[in-house]
């Protein structure tokens, strides 16, 4: 009887597990620091919190400073019980890459892309304020020298 | 500078005669051609009456210093004083310039300066020897004051102010500022954009107190209550004796700077010893400020650069902070003080104070107003055939690298210190100088509808381009730029400007001219040095330079068809290329100094990266060399060289990996002539890295 006891346990634990490990997009939501990628070649930083239908994005390459970046996802249910994630940035522009979530567990999740795959840890005490502070929001390159709309036609020329 | 240099005019007569001069030359006396030898610049100018500079040998330096004037026994009723007063400390950087041989001559002012110059020269113990004459300044129109009710010319008089949020700040006339922020609407030719980048930039820095700008120029007003709290402050002799130097740092009563000007016998005035039998508030009056005299040119300029921000008062700055005296500090070189100028020994001096002080930006709107195609001719006043003499000025070009030399480094972030100057308001097609130095930048001018401003002078010599305003009447005062003024001051032509169309407030005033341009790069190479050091990084002053010029606009896709220039018409294609590397822009700045710009780009395919970003619009107008290392070939799989196509880089990687790319170029030369004015050379790097996949703007998913 006690042995039964610990076999139903046993599996009421597994059935709850699992059903915490399949529980999608909730798993996705809150704090990640992407800890290892397959491209090594350079000093790669990225933070990315997921909210429920947008996130925002930190990421430091090489010498630079924080940039952030955000935007909008979508999770969707993929073959082999993989889901597949995409989005696209605030400023219209898609992600350069549809990536499936290969795994997640409570703190780790892992994306694929390709032949790319990254690792990403969840952080539990929030994305560190030094690098919210330090991030400087990205402008489009061609933000200078616009004619506002209207004026056109009254300039000297 | 000089008054009476060489126009392109007569150049061309000099060049027509030269047979004749080189005839007359070998016919001069041995004394004249002794003359000759050693003189660096001719006699043209306004002269100081009675006053001559030499630079001396080493060894009768060393004799005059210790008060043995004993070569000088043949010449009579002359006083031989140092011409620069040089701290001890500052010694042997001095030394490494020259700037110790240098002395100034007194002599009786009924002795033509000629016959004087060729005596001296005579003596073997003499190297060179230069007039001392009085500095130009750039002339710009008189200020007009702000009038609250013209607020654009789309506006109706009596309009109210559109209420548009232009600032984070909230400064009283922030929204008339379109060299700030435009975005279009202040006025029906205003074009979104055209301004100095700085909205965005002011998220990441607003400035920092340890950032001192001297400016070069009429006495910034140190009781304008937009201004007063960004001061720089030499707080000892403030809280000091009258006549006295309290802080011992050889300037009496400099409380926010030094009198160039007024302080006439320049190299007496620096030590005690001036006081000998003068009352001593007679004797240091001429060291005071005097802002009241002139038009506020020099007020006007600081506050572009520094008026305090977020106060509720007047105007916002690029770099006066967040009203929480985080701006930088403004200190005073007065080097014209009304209709008077300094004296080439006394701007030298200027330049000497400032490095003495703290400053680590010299914010110069002034220039020659004349046309100077080579450094050489500004520098030591050798006319092109080499056997005229002109107007040159190597004691202040010692003193100018002096204050640029990296020993006298005084900001944390910066190895050496910067100079900015106004490239001139002649509309003519070179650069004025000093700005057109090699080693200094010089800023064009443009308008509120992003072209070139008429009276700019561009061409060979000119850096980058900032606002500097455009307007024809007093009606369009929007169309300039509004900065702080000075209440009541005498100077300006135009004396009932003050008074027309109900005006009352003239202590903020519109003014045009490369002289307001000028202070925007200053107020902007300001931010960078606040931003560097928040990041806690440091620059040379070549890597900072040429951050500076590769984060520009593009100005040059402007330049095409032509505009009304009052009643002229003007193509403008001739600015094209011309006005440096591009509009300077803020953000782009402090980009480049959060560090080297990461492109990423897909593997395995050609792609064309926008360098905008990094080299601003000149990727597509200027030449620039390509150097990639072996290394990042290697790691990035590259085989074909990338090269620049339309302002892109076409690149393609075969292979995961990063590595980097450098960019270099060079700005001001006159490519029409051998020798004559200098380039300056500048470069970029930029970072490359290959993923199977990439975002079109750089983001990382």
């Amino acid at each position: 009887m006690k042995k039964i006891l610990y076999i139903l346990a046993a599996a009421i634990c597994l059935l709850t597990s699992c059903e915490k490990q399949l529980k999608f997009p909730e798993k996705l939501y809150g704090d990640w620091f992407c800890h290892s990628t397959s491209l090594t070649s350079t000093d790669v930083y990225v933070y990315v919190t997921f909210n429920a239908d947008s996130f925002i994005l930190y990421q430091k390459i090489g010498d630079g400073a924080y940039r952030v970046y955000n935007g909008t996802y979508t999770l969707t249910p993929g073959a082999d019980g993989l889901y597949i994630l995409t989005g696209e940035y605030s400023d219209g522009t898609p992600w350069g890459a549809e990536y499936a979530v290969l795994s997640s567990s409570n703190d780790t999740m892992v994306l694929t892309a390709g032949d790319v795959t990254e690792t990403y840890t969840r952080v539990t005490d929030g994305i560190p304020a030094d690098v919210k502070n330090s991030a400087a929001p990205v402008k489009s390159a061609g933000d200078a020298g616009k004619v506002a709309d209207g004026a056109e036609g009254l300039r000297f020329l | 500078m000089k008054k009476n240099l060489l126009t392109v005019m007569a150049a061309a007569l000099v060049c027509a005669s030269c047979a004749k001069e080189m005839q007359e030359v070998s016919q001069l006396a041995p004394e004249q051609q002794t003359l000759m030898t050693k003189l660096v610049g001719g006699s043209q100018g306004e002269l100081i009456p009675g006053k001559l500079l030499i630079k001396m040998d080493e060894l009768t330096t060393n004799e005059l210093n210790s008060g043995n004037f004993s070569t000088f026994n043949g010449i009579e009723g002359v006083k031989i004083t140092p011409a620069l007063p040089i701290q001890p400390k500052n010694a042997e950087i001095a030394r490494k310039y020259g700037l110790h041989q240098w002395f100034a001559v007194e002599y009786d002012v009924q002795v033509k300066p000629e016959a004087m110059a060729t005596r001296l020269a005579g003596l073997k113990q003499v190297e060179a020897v230069q007039y001392d004459r009085y500095i130009e300044r750039i002339i710009g129109g008189d200020p007009v004051a702000i009038d609250p009710a013209v607020m654009t010319r789309s506006a109706a008089p009596g309009d109210a102010v559109p209420p548009v949020e232009f600032t984070q700040f909230n400064d009283t006339y922030a929204h008339h500022q379109w060299n700030l922020v435009n975005d279009g609407t202040v006025d029906k030719s205003a074009v979104a954009g055209a301004d100095v980048g700085v909205k965005d930039a002011w998220k990441l820095t607003a400035g920092d107190p340890s950032v001192v700008v001297a400016v070069f120029d009429c006495a910034v007003n140190s009781v304008h209550e937009d201004l007063m709290d960004a001061l720089w402050k030499n707080q000892a002799e403030i809280d000091g004796q009258m006549g006295v130097d309290d802080d011992g740092n050889g300037y009496i009563d400099d409380k926010y700077g030094f009198n160039f000007v007024g302080c006439f016998k320049l190299n007496e005035g620096f030590v005690n010893d001036r006081l000998d039998g003068k009352p001593v508030a007679e004797a240091v009056k001429g060291n005071l400020l005097n802002w009241s005299a002139g038009t506020g040119h020099g007020t006007h300029v600081a506050g572009i650069i520094g008026a305090t921000n977020n106060n509720g008062k007047g105007i916002s700055s690029i770099a006066g902070g967040t009203g929480n005296g985080d701006g930088v500090r403004l200190m005073t070189c007065q080097i014209f003080e009304g209709n008077k100028a300094s004296s080439d020994a006394q701007s030298a001096a200027a330049f000497i104070y400032a490095a003495d002080n703290g400053a680590c930006i010299a914010q110069c709107s002034y220039g020659t107003s004349t046309i100077i195609t080579e450094d050489d001719i500004y520098i030591n006043g050798n006319g092109k055939d080499g056997n005229e003499k002109i107007a040159g000025s190597p004691l202040e070009n010692a003193a100018l690298k002096y204050f640029l030399d990296p020993a006298n480094s005084n900001h944390e972030s910066l190895e050496g210190n910067m100079a900015i100057f106004a490239a001139g308001n002649h509309s003519n097609p070179y650069s004025s100088y000093p700005g057109a130095l090699p080693y200094v930048i010089s800023v064009t001018a443009f308008g509120i509808d992003y072209l070139p401003a008429g009276y700019t002078n561009y061409g060979p010599g000119s850096k980058i381009a900032a606002p500097g305003g455009q307007m024809s009447t007093s009606e369009e005062r929007a169309l300039a730029i509004l900065s702080t003024g000075v209440e009541g001051c005498q100077g300006g032509t135009s004396p009932g400007v003050f008074k027309e169309n109900g005006i009352t407030d003239a202590k903020y005033v519109y003014m045009q001219g490369t002289s307001m341009a000028c202070p925007h790069v200053s107020g902007v190479v300001s931010l960078g040095l606040a931003y560097a050091k928040k990041l806690g990084k440091k620059f040379t002053r070549e890597q900072f330079t040429s951050m500076l010029l590769t984060s520009v606009n593009n100005i040059d896709q402007f330049c095409s068809g032509t505009k009304m220039y009052g009643y002229t018409s003007v193509s403008l294609d001739q600015f094209k290329g011309k006005m440096g590397t591009g509009a300077v822009d803020a953000w782009k700045f402090l980009m480049a100094i959060e560090g080297t710009p990461t492109k990423m780009v897909k593997v395995g395919e050609t792609v064309q990266i926008d360098l905008s970003d990094c080299l601003g619009g000149s990727a597509e107008t200027m030449e620039y060399v390509i150097e990639m290392d072996k290394d990042s070939k290697e790691s990035l799989g590259v085989t074909a060289d990338p090269v620049i196509k339309n302002g892109k880089l076409e690149i393609s990687c075969s292979k995961l990996g990063a590595g980097k790319i450098r960019f270099s170029s060079a700005v001001g030369k006159d490519t029409t002539m051998e020798g004559g004015i200098s380039d300056m050379k500048f470069s970029r790097e930029i970072s490359i890295v290959s993923r199977p996949y990439a975002a079109a703007n750089g983001g990382w998913f």
